[in-house]
């Protein structure tokens, strides 16, 4: 029998460890474009501003990375203890992209970040250069091939069921690689990231303006944050939409939760700016809409429906009793593989087999399903409104306020005034910790608006966990959270300790050979 | 400063090597792995209680 504890403190503990691990990542992928853009700016000017900003902002970009590097190693223990199941089931595909990404884009990104650190007095300042523009490449690979094996879970293309080996194997890599949802993932991502690295430089530079510190360093340093951060935050809502719209083509049941749509309206549908979602009564209290934007978003049509969540609920439940004929034909098939009609029935549902598996959670006779299971596990397929409705409005009101705040900074810089309004440079500051909750709101929308799946439509969340304990899951989550909170604490007492030491400690530091290189 | 940063997380790096190592032989090496191979996973998924599993 499934340990539904064991399966719900599986979850916490992956959703827990990833989205610890998700603190340093958005910064590590914004600062190390940043620190690129500055020293292209120094190789081209020959200013030494630029290299000591450089060098400030990649001795941040440095402890972040020391303190992120290797903690998204624990999710990967957790595949092949608390989802053993998962790891053989899709291994193969799931597989591919993580050991790519961890022997090329991590190895691409860990060789740089050395020559980064260790080169400035060794190479030539273009051979310097070109080491900080790969380093930021490794950076955006290593995300790139997360993400498409995160893109993979949400829209599982280029793989198919082999009955005879019971797992998913790949048909076409070229899919896996190009599958739309994971590459509007990864540049919706990475934007977030450079929104991060800007939001960063521009609270740091922030809080020296008000102390009276560095200001000719703080005021470039805001410039360059204004305006990549302007840039990045446009794109964000940009890609966003391209998100959004893979969702409503793949994942239609996380988009009707998302906007808590009940039914389906006539299209173009509106789209929900505020309300209260009641789950038990089916229905949006006090909602207040915006007619055409979802429609305009979701189907970039004016004559095509968006799908609410009663009619998917209803179209999920034919989805199972299809899934049952694929079931009952797999059935056959392994005890007579060369049953033809078994064959035709598995080809023929075999896209809804996923769905049967859903009817696990209430009779170990699939095939015996009663109408009323049936209807259980089709409201299965509904994640959480409530929490996605939320968090994806907050998410995206961080996001425009970060446009907002990126234009008036990039405004205050073209006039030169980016010192004379404190109640901005007090804005700029105490903005600092919302990429990073908005970074982890978007994770939660993408990882909860999945569920009740690990892979959509193929394998259902409690089956994929492993039969261990619930008291041994607790024992290493509670492992998890020392670990994890000692490291937080650690990482904010060093950039706390660093940032307060300013540039002026960092340029001191320089041996006196390579500073007198530097002058002339 | 460079020196006590490098030191700083030189000692980080360290500790940070040692507690995973701690957690992954305490919790996650092989032997708390339960052995899942394609008999078990087709047993977990597609077993009905009327049938045998396949090997």
């Amino acid at each position: 029998m499934i340990d539904s504890a064991a399966v719900e403190l599986s979850r916490l503990q992956f959703g827990l460890t990833a989205m610890y691990h998700f603190l340093f990542v958005p910064l590590t992928l914004g600062l190390s474009l940043l620190l690129a853009i500055m020293e292209s700016v120094y190789v081209m000017t020959e200013r030494p501003i630029w290299r000591e900003m450089t060098r400030f902002w990649g001795m941040l970009f440095g402890i972040n990375f020391a303190m992120g590097v290797a903690t998204g190693l624990t999710m990967e223990f957790q595949f092949g203890t608390n989802w053993a199941y998962y790891s053989q089931y899709v291994g193969d595909i799931f597989g591919a992209p993580l050991a790519i990404e961890g022997l090329m884009a991590f190895f691409l990104e860990a060789t740089f970040i050395g020559l980064f650190f260790f080169g400035w007095d060794r190479l030539s300042k273009i051979g310097h250069l070109a080491c900080t523009w790969l380093l930021a490449l490794g950076t955006n690979l290593s995300a790139l091939w997360i993400l498409i094996a995160n893109g993979w879970m949400q829209h599982p293309v280029g793989a198919a069921f082999n009955f005879r080996t019971v797992r998913m194997e790949v048909t076409s890599f070229y899919d896996v690689l190009f599958n739309p949802v994971a590459q509007a993932k990864f540049v919706h991502t990475v934007s977030a990231g450079y929104v991060t690295g800007s939001i960063f430089v521009l609270a740091v530079s922030a809080w020296f303006l008000l102390r009276s510190r560095y200001p000719e360093f703080a005021k470039r340093s805001m410039t360059v944050a204004a305006s990549f951060g302007l840039a990045s935050a446009l794109s964000v809502v940009v890609l966003g939409d391209e998100s959004g719209y893979t969702a409503s083509q793949n994942q239609k049941m996380k988009l009707a939760a998302i906007e808590a749509d009940w039914q389906t309206e006539a299209p173009p549908a509106s789209f929900t700016v505020f309300g209260i979602p009641d789950v038990a009564a089916r229905t949006t209290h006090y909602a207040v809409k915006v007619p055409w934007v979802l429609g305009l978003i979701a189907t970039r049509s004016t004559n095509e429906a968006v799908p609410g969540i009663l009619n998917l609920v209803a179209d999920n439940a034919e989805r199972i009793k299809r899934g049952i004929v694929a079931y009952r034909a797999l059935e056959t098939l392994r005890a007579h593989p060369d049953d033809p009609g078994a064959r035709a029935d598995l080809m023929n549902n075999e896209a809804d087999l996923g769905y049967a598996l859903l009817l696990k959670k209430y009779t170990d006779k699939v095939v015996d399903a009663t109408p009323e299971q049936v209807e259980r596990a089709a409201w299965d397929t509904v994640p959480g409104v409530g929490p996605l409705f939320w968090s994806f409005r907050f998410m995206v009101g961080i996001g425009f306020y970060f446009i907002a705040l990126f234009a008036y900074a990039f405004y205050l810089s073209a006039r030169q005034r980016l010192d004379r309004h404190r109640w901005f440079l007090h804005a700029a500051l105490w903005s600092l910790p919302l990429p990073w909750v908005s970074s982890e709101l978007g994770w939660f929308v993408a990882e909860y608006g999945r569920q009740p799946w690990t892979i959509d439509g193929v394998l259902p969340t409690f089956l994929s966990a492993s039969s261990v304990s619930a008291g041994s899951v607790w024992t290493s989550l509670l492992g998890f959270v020392v670990f994890y909170s000692a490291l937080a604490v650690v990482e904010l007492y060093l950039m706390v300790k660093y940032v307060r030491l300013g540039p002026a400690a960092e340029a001191q530091a320089v041996p006196a050979g390579a500073a007198a290189r530097r002058a002339r | 400063m460079r020196t006590r940063l490098r030191f700083e997380i030189a000692l980080t790096l360290l500790v940070k090597l040692a507690a995973l190592t701690a957690l992954y032989l305490l919790f996650f090496a092989p032997a708390h792995r339960p052995a899942v191979s394609a008999a078990a996973v087709a047993h977990h998924l597609y077993a009905s209680p009327h049938q045998g599993v396949a090997r």
